[in-house]
């Protein structure tokens, strides 16, 4: 993800941030392309939002499973920043009740 | 219709360290002018299949890397719909005969993989997904949310997934040009190393060099394998957009055009050569393609009504899986390894099924007699 990418996703974020949603797939990735090999390992999540569904990456190293409640939230989504830049991103967090 | 395969080559699948790029290519041209015994100069325009040599080997332009094979220059381009750039040349050197334009055309599908790192490679690979909606996804990764899908939803089992391996790792064996010939256990997949849950190292097709190539042409031949049909479907590039995670529509729009273009059903299919990227990726595809029921093929591969002496034999040469996945090869080596079975007698109805992406892209060609 290069800057104006960046900048572009940035755009997003608002549409998504704070929404719940529920977990309809999950896989916990143990390889990953070389942008989040320093995150190994996460969970990629297929998340049903009602009216639409989105793909994220799982913050931390939750657990998911099917069924699970979630919520959107911002978090770092690559290690290495390229041109001094952090790179947060769209994430999902478990919701623990 | 009337086109006939009058030529193919398929080269060994294989970490391929002593050939580079241009060397699988002059491999394929040679390979396949040889088996088809024609004038090289009758080749009236050439389709190469390929997905990512720009970020494997920095060549682009692989059309006329191919067309200086030839004395004549045939013009040339390239074709590319991910893993599905083989499925979409054939596609598209039929049409260019349907048309009239060409007489004899050849299809070449080549990648050169293992000249850059596995994470390097995993990058090249899922630029195929969704850049701006599956970030931080990879092939593995999005395959394995359509099997946790299909588990959840149908009752798939490890077992079953595992049963698709080594299904296919034991028809290599019939294949020289395989790149595995190794047999594998229900236990050794299900031990393997985890890649991305539910999918292990052995669910996943390997990281392969290769090249194959096939002559189709609209000109009387005394070659038996013939193009019966063929369809192209298309679906959303990410999986968040799907109506339905249980299936790939693309492959069924794709096999409804085949199907009804070749005048037969699914019944009337001896055998195919399907797209097990991986082996969920199987399970879904004779799902879609008709052979099985939606949500029974697991179960029925498992019981070995996928191999010789079953209902239908899937993936004779090995499948992705076992034979190998260099990508822009994989669709044309399907239809050369098909009308290779075709041209030896041994069967004389069948299907090849080529899938782009997680599912966006699918192209079927029914071969027959």
């Amino acid at each position: 993800m290069n800057i104006t990418e960046y900048w572009r996703s940035n755009k997003q974020w608002s549409k998504y941030l704070g929404k719940k949603a529920k977990v309809l797939a999950v896989s916990l990735m143990e390889v990953a392309a070389s942008d989040q090999t320093a995150l190994l390992p996460y969970s990629y999540l297929l998340l049903d939002l009602e009216k639409s569904k989105i793909s994220l990456m799982g913050a931390a190293h939750q657990e998911f499973k099917i069924g699970d409640e979630v919520e959107i939230v911002l978090r770092k989504i690559k290690k290495e920043a390229q041109e001094e830049i952090i790179v947060y991103g769209l994430k999902a967090e478990k919701i623990y009740v | 219709m009337n086109i006939k395969v009058i030529g193919n080559y398929i080269g060994k699948f294989a970490e391929l360290w002593e050939q580079s790029l241009t060397d699988l290519i002059k491999e394929g041209v040679e390979g396949v002018l040889a088996d088809a015994q024609i004038d090289p100069k009758s080749i009236d325009a050439i389709f190469v299949a390929n997905k990512a040599s720009g970020s494997f080997n920095n060549q682009r332009h692989l059309g006329a890397l191919v067309s200086e094979q030839f004395a004549h220059f045939p013009p040339a381009m390239r074709i590319e719909g991910a893993c599905a750039s083989g499925g979409l040349a054939m596609l598209a050197a039929e049409q260019a005969l349907l048309s009239g334009v060409y007489k004899t055309v050849l299809v070449l599908g080549v990648e050169k993989m293992t000249d850059v790192s596995g994470s390097e490679t995993a990058a090249i690979l899922a630029t195929a997904a969704s850049r701006e909606k599956e970030y931080g996804s990879t092939f593995p990764a999005l395959y394995a949310i359509l099997a946790n899908y299909h588990m959840n939803k149908y009752g798939t089992t490890r077992e079953q997934l595992s049963s698709v391996v080594v299904k296919n790792h034991l028809h290599a064996f019939d294949n020289p040009k395989a790149q595995f010939h190794k047999k594998f256990t229900l236990e050794d997949v299900a031990n393997s190393a985890m890649v991305a849950s539910p999918l292990r190292l052995l669910d996943c097709s390997p990281i392969s060099d290769g090249v194959a190539a096939v002559i189709l042409s609209s000109k009387p031949s005394s070659r038996k394998a013939k193009i019966l049909g063929f369809g192209h479907g298309q679906d959303t590039l990410a999986l968040a957009d799907r109506q339905d995670l249980g299936r790939l529509a693309a492959t069924e729009k794709a096999a409804k055009q085949a199907f009804l273009m070749a005048k037969l059903s699914q019944t009337d299919i001896q055998v195919a050569e399907v797209h097990d990227c991986f082996s969920i990726a199987e399970i879904l595809a004779v799902e879609d393609l008709g052979f099985f029921a939606k949500g029974k093929a697991a179960a029925a591969i498992a019981k070995g009504k996928a191999t010789y002496g079953g209902q239908i034999v899937i993936n004779p040469s090995g499948g992705l899986k076992a034979c190998g996945h260099p990508v822009g090869a994989t669709g044309v080596k399907q239809i050369a390894f098909l009308a290779n079975l075709i041209e030896k007698g041994k069967f004389e109805r069948v299907l090849a099924h080529n899938v782009g992406g997680s599912g966006a892209t699918a192209a079927v060609n029914i071969l027959g007699i």
